[in-house]
């Protein structure tokens, strides 16, 4: 696979081997030294239906923060909120942090025992259920189940 | 100039325009937290859409696979390092407050 990653960077240039083969072998040897993982990886399906939810999301998040950007007055009320998070350690947990940083209007700022904080531009909904819903779409992603019960902060 | 040279125009357009708007949003808003959303969700999704513009013009799979990859790994480290920087600022504020309360308690 990190053959295939060079060979799309590079275009295929053969000279470019010489930085590639020494580049690939550290990552490999890198990679094989970690601990491996106790998750599993996202599933095929749950990743055709979380990428155009992202996607949408994206695009809400740039227009919104382009239109405060743009207009005459700033408005917004920035401040921070807590968020207790559902989802086990490990990779579906850094997935769901650096997603939360693409939704409109926030932005994941620290992680302390089980607590994400996040920063708002804006007062969000009451019970955070943007963030609980895309807590449950990453869920879905890599096939775990989460009480939605737990999440209200 | 066919219709998909003007779609590419369109879309590279509008990915300027949200580059334009991170920029604004970094120069205008008032602290480091509501800057980074400025860059991070405005310059991702001007990204996308020059990403998409070039692929429009381009033929070769290849190609394709290699802007995508681009995209994804600017996405994936902006919003890493997105994280990071609030992070890093929201604990050295973090200190100063317990300092200066330090020092109120002294005198």
């Amino acid at each position: 696979m990190l053959i295939t990653i060079w060979w799309v960077i590079s275009d295929g240039d053969t000279t470019s081997w010489i930085i590639g083969v020494p580049t690939v072998a550290a990552t490999l040897w890198w990679s094989l030294r970690q601990p491996s993982a106790s998750q599993p990886l996202p599933r095929l399906i749950g990743l055709i239906r979380f990428i155009p939810y992202f996607l949408w999301e994206s695009l809400r998040g740039g227009i919104d923060v382009a239109r405060i950007a743009f207009s005459a007055r700033i408005a917004m009320r920035p401040h921070f909120c807590t968020y207790i998070l559902n989802l086990p350690e490990g990779p579906a947990r850094r997935v769901f942090i650096n997603a939360v940083s693409l939704l409109p209007g926030t932005l994941s700022a620290d992680i302390r025992d089980e607590r994400l904080l996040v920063h708002r531009l804006r007062s969000g909904p009451e019970d955070n259920h943007d963030l609980q819903a895309c807590e449950r779409r990453v869920a879905d992603l890599f096939g775990f189940s989460i009480s939605p019960m737990k999440t209200r902060s | 100039m066919d219709a998909l040279d003007i779609v590419s125009l369109m879309l590279a357009t509008g990915g300027v325009v949200f580059f334009f708007a991170g920029a604004l949003g970094l120069l205008r808003f008032p602290d480091v937290y509501s800057r980074l959303h400025a860059l991070t969700k405005a310059d991702n999704l001007g990204l996308g859409l020059i990403t998409i513009a070039v692929v429009l013009q381009l033929n070769s799979p290849t190609q394709w696979l290699k802007l995508g990859l681009i995209w994804l790994l600017v996405m994936l480290s902006g919003a890493v390092t997105c994280h990071l920087i609030a992070r890093r600022a929201r604990r050295v504020e973090n200190r100063h407050r317990n300092r200066s309360a330090c020092h109120d308690a002294d005198s």
